[in-house]
């Protein structure tokens, strides 16, 4: 159970990474280089069961492979560390009423649309706050708000989409 | 259904208190990695993300090279044509720091339809009269000479290929410009015969072999191909060099049509000097 889900998590990883790095980073909109980010959706979908410790490196490590493929530093390493780190408090924060059940994902199959819709808000915007401050920290403080929030329209959107779309059995 | 509050007991090894501290220690790792490697460009980590990434990119790129070659063809040859025009109007007034005259005009085209088989091979391009095309302008490709217009409709134009038994072309020897007539045996579509080149003269293989100009078709200095034999004729001083054409002529595709444009002024002048000499 365990290696599978271990293995399906792998396989994951790098559709979504390839998805990532060869679609999506290559929407880039208008000339303030907008692009959405859908690698999120690996972090947001990580078992609950999962500790944290290993979270918080699972975060780093992809964090910093994404970086490797488009060159920017450990920016992404810095910002999916942050995100690791705060999803506990975050799942603490939204936890559902009759609490989170055992064996489950942090999906909208399990704990419905609305649930996931406010989850992945909150953790998609503080990814591309986080991010856009360090990529656009010596540029400006509009310019870091201004693709903090269209960036992260256009992650939500696609986020969302995807998970949708693509996320159909349960475990 | 069992409700448990997972949250609120975490497999957490060693507390909370590692949790901490392993969170400031990637984050610090991470501030590191982005100061020194913003410090010094050519780091370690650096190389290392190109060999991963590339890998990636390298497979993705050739996917899609594959299927932007049809355009990548067109910018090749738009960009080479625009190199040819310059080369070959350089080379003809090359006192002038710019081109003032264009002395010779280029057209991209493709061949559309060739024979190799027959002795008087012939050749249809898919441009014509509209885009520029007249009769007697010479047809080259990147490697070497094709071939010469000789019909021009609306939209294509028929030509005669190099391999002809009807005429030959103007050719020199590229190092000491000792020039003679180039023909075609009619035998192999590789090989053509450059005679006329007086036999005291020394001819090596391997020597080039270019386009005189003396012709008035083709552009002067233009590559052919190369020495392969050289034959010393019994009967008179001259030498038979067989020359490998640098164009494989059977699987030519994109040429470059290119117009001479002082070409009649020249004719003109040469047609009175004929005259003159034939009153005397």
């Amino acid at each position: 159970m365990e290696l599978r889900l271990a293995w399906k998590y792998f396989l994951y990883f790098i559709t979504l990474l390839l998805l990532q790095v060869l679609v999506f980073d290559n929407m880039v909109v208008s000339k303030y280089l907008f692009y959405p980010n859908v690698f999120v959706l690996f972090i947001l979908l990580l078992p609950f069961e999962l500790d944290l410790n290993i979270m918080l490196i699972v975060g780093f490590i992809s964090g910093l492979i994404y970086d490797i493929f488009i060159h920017s530093l450990a920016f992404n390493a810095i910002s999916f560390t942050v995100i690791a780190y705060l999803r506990y408090y975050i799942l603490k924060l939204i936890i559902p009423r009759e609490g989170y059940i055992a064996n489950t994902l942090p999906s909208y199959i399990y704990y419905g649309f609305n649930w996931f819709f406010l989850y992945s808000l909150i953790i998609v915007f503080v990814y591309e706050l986080i991010f856009n401050f360090l990529v656009y920290f010596k540029v400006s403080f509009n310019r870091i708000l201004l693709n903090s929030i269209v960036d992260f329209l256009l992650s939500f959107f696609f986020v969302m989409v995807l998970h949708l779309t693509f996320y159909k059995n349960k475990l | 259904m069992i409700n448990i509050r997972f949250l609120l007991k975490i497999k957490c090894c060693s507390g909370r208190f590692f949790l901490h501290l392993l969170f400031f220690i990637l984050l610090f790792v991470g501030f590191a990695f982005t100061i020194k490697r913003q410090a010094n460009w050519n780091g370690v980590f650096l190389t290392t993300s190109n060999n991963l990434s590339s890998f990636v990119y390298t497979l993705y790129s050739k996917i899609g090279e594959y299927l932007a070659l049809k355009q990548d063809n067109d910018t090749l040859l738009n960009s080479y044509r625009k190199l040819l025009f310059f080369l070959l109007n350089e080379k003809t007034n090359c006192h002038y720091t710019e081109i003032k005259d264009t002395i010779f005009e280029v057209i991209p085209g493709h061949i559309i339809q060739k024979t190799i088989s027959l002795q008087n091979n012939f050749f249809t391009i898919d441009k014509g009269k509209k885009q520029g095309v007249q009769p007697e302008d010479a047809v080259v490709s990147a490697n070497g000479i094709v071939g010469v217009i000789t019909n021009v409709s609306e939209n294509f134009a028929t030509g005669i290929l190099i391999l002809n038994r009807l005429n030959g072309v103007s050719a020199k020897l590229k190092k000491n410009n000792y020039f003679g007539s180039l023909t075609w045996n009619g035998k192999n579509y590789l090989f053509m015969t450059l005679s006329e080149i007086p036999n005291h003269i020394k001819v090596n293989i391997g020597d080039t072999v270019v386009t005189s100009g003396y012709d008035l078709l083709f552009p002067p200095n233009y590559p052919i191909g190369t020495v392969i034999s050289v034959k010393k004729n019994s009967q008179d001083n001259f030498f038979t060099i067989k020359v490998k054409l640098f164009e494989d002529l059977k699987q030519t595709d994109n040429v470059f049509i290119v117009k001479y444009n002082n070409k009649t002024e020249i004719r003109n002048l040469q047609k009175r000097i004929k005259k003159i000499l034939s009153i005397d």
